[in-house]
């Protein structure tokens, strides 16, 4: 079973830590649209992404389309997709688009998950980091999409935010998990080169966090969520029992899915490949009936690399069967080799078949898992 | 014979050499206008495409001069202290020296002792004053140092700009009606003395010589008189931009030679070249055995490319005779080999070609002179190696090289200079105003000095206004320790040193806190610590890593997380591990730059 995606690229404003795919024009909403529902059919022969059992919208500002959009992009993939009856449908919102109404409105066009980005509980911090909502509207459209009937509703927070002290922090947390809220997406902030963050660290305006106050922010993190019944299964994410991502979770699994919309990214289990990052250019190739996109042809390298990237930012873990089965016994040995001393710091743990990066290991991942690679 | 002139330049680096060269080859027509860049660039591609250095160590220019056609012989010299023996041979091949003064710098302390070794061989010297285009052209100053130092009458003295090309005929002019032609035997028996060779793949060592009695033919039975070598001389000719073939070469002529020579040690600069039947009962004085001054040991980053290190050690040598190696193990690094280098310029040259031409990635250890020690038995030991040294028991005596270093500066920065050498356990021994702002110091101080970050230093608290040459003078008493450096405990013997006692606190903490600066942080604390036997004289630590992770996955994009940790490894790549310490290549030259 295959996973769908649907970039919708628009935002009304940039928020600015962001490097997703973004326009703040919303003008040629009519044609983006047509193109999607366009690059949707073309692709519906595709055989890897067939029959699908999650659907994602994501963006950008999916939040920022009207029902009757909604309505018809859903109508294009019931028509030429196989979407299992079960299929976790989730859809990203941001707080102050979320009115009763419109709650109710995509609930009955059978969205049956809610990604809510409230990011902070601190109307300074949402200010700063450009939100268009304040922590009131982010507590609030939580506690309205319950009432509209959501009963697997995730909300995004960062931490790691210079300036954000350990204690508002926690109070940020214990509000949040207060929440009816079946699942959390915790993002330390990464400042990325080509976001309005970046230009202000260049400029000496910004520095990263503290690593101390990264390290205690984790900590709160990993108490508070515990405390609450949340289950750590990737780096980033929390969930009570049962309801962790399905799509997300298909990323980190080798599963194939198809992303559909400007910069959307796409694995049929062979091979990458990316659609063009621009909007117009997308547009203007559609209606032409042309795909515009960048493949890579994964070698054997490239996907050992990925499923250890992938697997061990997972809590589960690589398991070390489906290693021996795919990359050989050799690799197995080798990889044990290059793995035992971080197995003997307690950074990474074997349970069964399965080796995993520890609690305290987890600050330290990129570092281990970049360490495990392999190169040509 | 009467209408050849052999000639070098003896110059600065930057005061013009090359522009003057490439000016006379094209004033004398050698290569057409049209052809100059092509041509040259042709050449600097067979350079990298064949391993083999072309340009101009000699190149032969015909010159008319009132109706009579003049055969010009420039004979390049190399522009470094490391090469000052070849430097020497080069000049012995001349009759006349081009003097050439930057007219905005005036003469620096390189330019001296070239010239000093021109006077000894009796060249007669033709003084230029170049750059004479510039604004900031000091004629008359620059023009008295000349007069002070070769007592040459002030009209002499040449004005040229080798950059418009003025004054570049005058010179050509005062080569041939100054400059002698070379004297010699046409019926002796053959003396031919080598001052260059060269490597090509296609042909081996080619030898370039000056015959100095004598006269060659191809196909003669000619042999190396100080390695008693023999060869058939297969192809011999005069050096154009091309090498050409001639048939024979007389007295007093350049040219090179061929002869199926593989290996760049059986050709030794300085050697005579005779005929194995009439030879000559004696070789042309001034040969020495050119030894290294200077040992490092060389490392694989990759323990398993130990052979392929090898293979690649062995094919510098064949154009390197002056690259010594034998294989020694360090327990930090495994098996690697201690090279000799002339100095170390010469060590640097090597590592870039190890990087360039054979793509060896490569650890090269701090590296120190060659030390004699005489054990309390008697026994007179070269030391090459911090882990050489006997025990402290068994040491009577350590020596170690001493150098006469000559410093040019100007007279604000004589303070500072003087200071510097002081602190680098100097003896100042002459100090001579040249005129009254420019002031030469001699000092006699150890190699080992010198090696570790004195040029840097010099340059940097002379603002550049300084220039250094030095000679050997023999082996001195020293009182040394060695210094080790232990990585969170162990001790890492690749970075060892030999140090004088007076410096080694200062040296140890200086040591520790470069590596502070260069040993990436791990996920545990490094401790960096300086020792003289079980005694700690210095400790740094590396505090551990506490973050290393992006928290977001970036959505369905693994491509780009994929290549972003990728790229993170590849910087680690170029590490080497050390217990559990990684440790980055230039760690272990850390030493070199303590200055920075």
């Amino acid at each position: 079973m295959a996973g769908l995606y649907l970039h919708i690229p628009w935002c009304k404003q940039a928020c600015f830590y962001c490097d997703f795919h973004f326009r703040a024009a919303l003008h040629d909403k009519d044609r983006m649209l047509k193109a999607l529902s366009k690059e949707l059919v073309m692709r519906s022969g595709e055989p890897a992404y067939l029959k699908a059992d999650t659907l994602y919208f994501g963006g950008g500002t999916p939040s920022l389309l009207s029902l009757k959009e909604l309505e018809n992009l859903l109508e294009v993939i019931h028509c030429h997709y196989v979407l299992d009856p079960a299929a976790e449908i989730t859809f990203e919102a941001n707080p102050d688009d979320l009115t009763p109404s419109y709650l109710q409105g995509i609930r009955n066009l059978g969205i049956n998950r809610l990604s809510i980005g409230i990011q902070s509980l601190d109307d300074r911090i949402l200010k700063w980091m450009n939100r268009r909502h304040t922590a009131a509207e982010g507590l609030q459209s939580v506690q309205r999409a319950a009432c509209a009937g959501f009963n697997n509703i995730s909300v995004d927070l960062i931490y790691g935010i210079p300036g954000l002290s350990p204690e508002d922090w926690e109070k940020t947390l214990e509000k949040t998990l207060d929440l009816p809220v079946q699942h959390l997406s915790a993002y330390h902030l990464s400042i990325e080169e080509k976001t309005p963050f970046g230009v202000f660290r260049r400029r000496g305006q910004l520095t990263e966090a503290e690593e101390s106050l990264s390290e205690s922010h984790f900590q709160s993190l990993m108490q508070k969520t515990r405390g609450k019944g949340f289950q750590p299964y990737e780096i980033s994410n929390f969930s009570l029992p049962g309801f962790q991502s399905r799509h997300n979770s298909a990323y980190w699994a080798q599963k194939p899915y198809l992303g559909a919309g400007p910069s959307a990214h796409s694995y049929d289990g062979l091979s990458r490949r990316w659609n063009i990052a621009h909007n117009q250019k997308y547009i203007e190739c559609l209606e032409q009936d042309l795909l515009f996109y960048e493949e890579e042809i994964l070698s054997p390298k490239d996907l050992y690399n990925e499923y250890l990237m992938t697997s061990l930012r997972t809590r589960k873990g690589a398991d070390t069967n489906y290693i021996r089965n795919q990359f050989g016994e050799m690799r197995l040995q080798s990889l044990m080799t290059e793995i035992a001393p971080y197995l003997r710091e307690g950074l990474v743990m074997e349970e069964s078949h399965f080796l995993s990066i520890s609690e305290r290991g987890i600050l330290l991942s990129d570092r281990i898992i970049s360490d495990l690679f392999l190169t040509d | 014979m009467n209408r050849i002139r052999n000639f070098c330049i003896i110059a600065h680096i930057d005061h013009g050499k090359s522009t003057l060269a490439d000016r006379l080859i094209q004033t004398t027509h050698t290569i057409s206008d049209r052809d100059f860049q092509d041509q040259v660039l042709d050449d600097m591609d067979l350079e990298r495409e064949r391993g083999i250095t072309i340009k101009s160590h000699a190149i032969q220019m015909i010159y008319e001069h009132k109706g009579e056609s003049y055969t010009l012989n420039l004979i390049d010299t190399p522009g470094h202290v490391d090469f000052s023996y070849e430097v020497s041979r080069a000049i012995a091949a001349c009759e006349g020296a081009l003097l050439v003064v930057d007219a905005t710098q005036g003469i620096q302390a390189q330019t001296i002792s070239n010239l000093y070794k021109a006077i000894e061989c009796d060249l007669t010297i033709i003084p230029v004053l170049n750059k004479m285009d510039m604004p900031s052209a000091m004629p008359d100053t620059v023009k008295d140092q000349i007069v002070d130092l070769i007592g040459c009458p002030r009209e002499d003295i040449m004005e040229v700009s080798a950059k418009t090309g003025v004054g570049v005929d005058a010179i050509l002019e005062a080569i041939v009606e100054k400059v002698p032609a070379p004297v010699g035997n046409p019926a002796a028996p053959l003396q031919a003395l080598i001052f260059d060779s060269v490597f090509n793949s296609f042909r081996g060592i080619i030898a370039y010589f000056k015959i100095v009695n004598g006269s060659i033919a191809t196909g003669d039975f000619v042999k190396f008189y100080n390695t008693q070598k023999e060869y058939n001389a297969d192809e011999i000719g005069v050096l154009g931009l091309k090498m050409i073939p001639r048939k024979r070469l007389e007295t007093g002529d350049v040219g090179y030679i061929i002869s199926g020579i593989k290996a760049a040690r059986e050709v030794k600069v300085g050697d005579t070249i005779t005929h194995v039947e009439g030879s000559c009962d004696k070789a042309i004085e001034g040969f020495e055995e050119v030894k290294p001054m200077l040992f490092a040991g060389i490392y694989p980053v990759e323990a398993d490319e130990y052979e392929e290190l090898r293979a690649s050690i062995e094919k510098l040598q064949l154009n390197d005779a002056s690259l010594t190696f034998v294989p020694e193990s360090s327990a930090a690094l495994g098996f690697g080999f201690r090279c000799g280098f002339l100095g170390l310029l010469h060590m640097e040259i090597i590592q870039e070609r190890l990087d360039r031409e054979f793509d060896m990635d490569v650890i090269t250890t701090v590296p120190n002179v060659s030390y004699k020690v005489i054990t309390t038995k008697g026994e007179e030991i070269d030391v090459h190696n911090p882990s050489g040294l006997p025990e402290a028991t068994s040491i009577d005596i350590i020596e170690e090289p001493y150098i006469k270093a000559q410093i040019i500066t100007n007279a604000d920065y004589l303070g500072t200079v003087i200071k510097l050498c002081i602190d680098k356990r100097g003896v100042l021994r002459n100090q001579v105003f040249l005129t009254t702002d420019r002031v030469e110091v001699s000092f006699d101080m150890p190699l080992a000095e010198i090696v570790f970050d004195f040029y840097d230093r010099l340059k940097s608290i002379s603002k550049g206004y300084a220039s250094f040459d030095y000679y050997q003078i023999g082996y001195r008493k020293a009182d040394l320790v060695k210094l080790d450096i232990l990585l969170n405990g162990e001790i890492v013997d690749a970075l060892s040193a030999l140090i004088h006692r007076g410096n080694a606190y200062d040296f140890g903490r200086k040591i520790c806190e470069k590596l502070k600066e260069l040993i990436p942080r791990q996920q545990f604390d490094i401790a960096i610590q300086a020792a003289i036997g079980a005694k700690i004289i210095a400790r740094e630590t590396v505090k551990a890593v506490r973050k290393d992770v992006t928290a977001k996955c970036y959505g369905g994009d693994i491509t780009r997380k994929r290549k972003l940790l990728e790229k993170q490894k590849k910087g680690k790549k170029r590490m080497r591990q050390i217990g559990n310490v990684e440790v980055p290549q230039s760690a272990f030259l850390a030493v070199l730059k303590l200055g920075d």
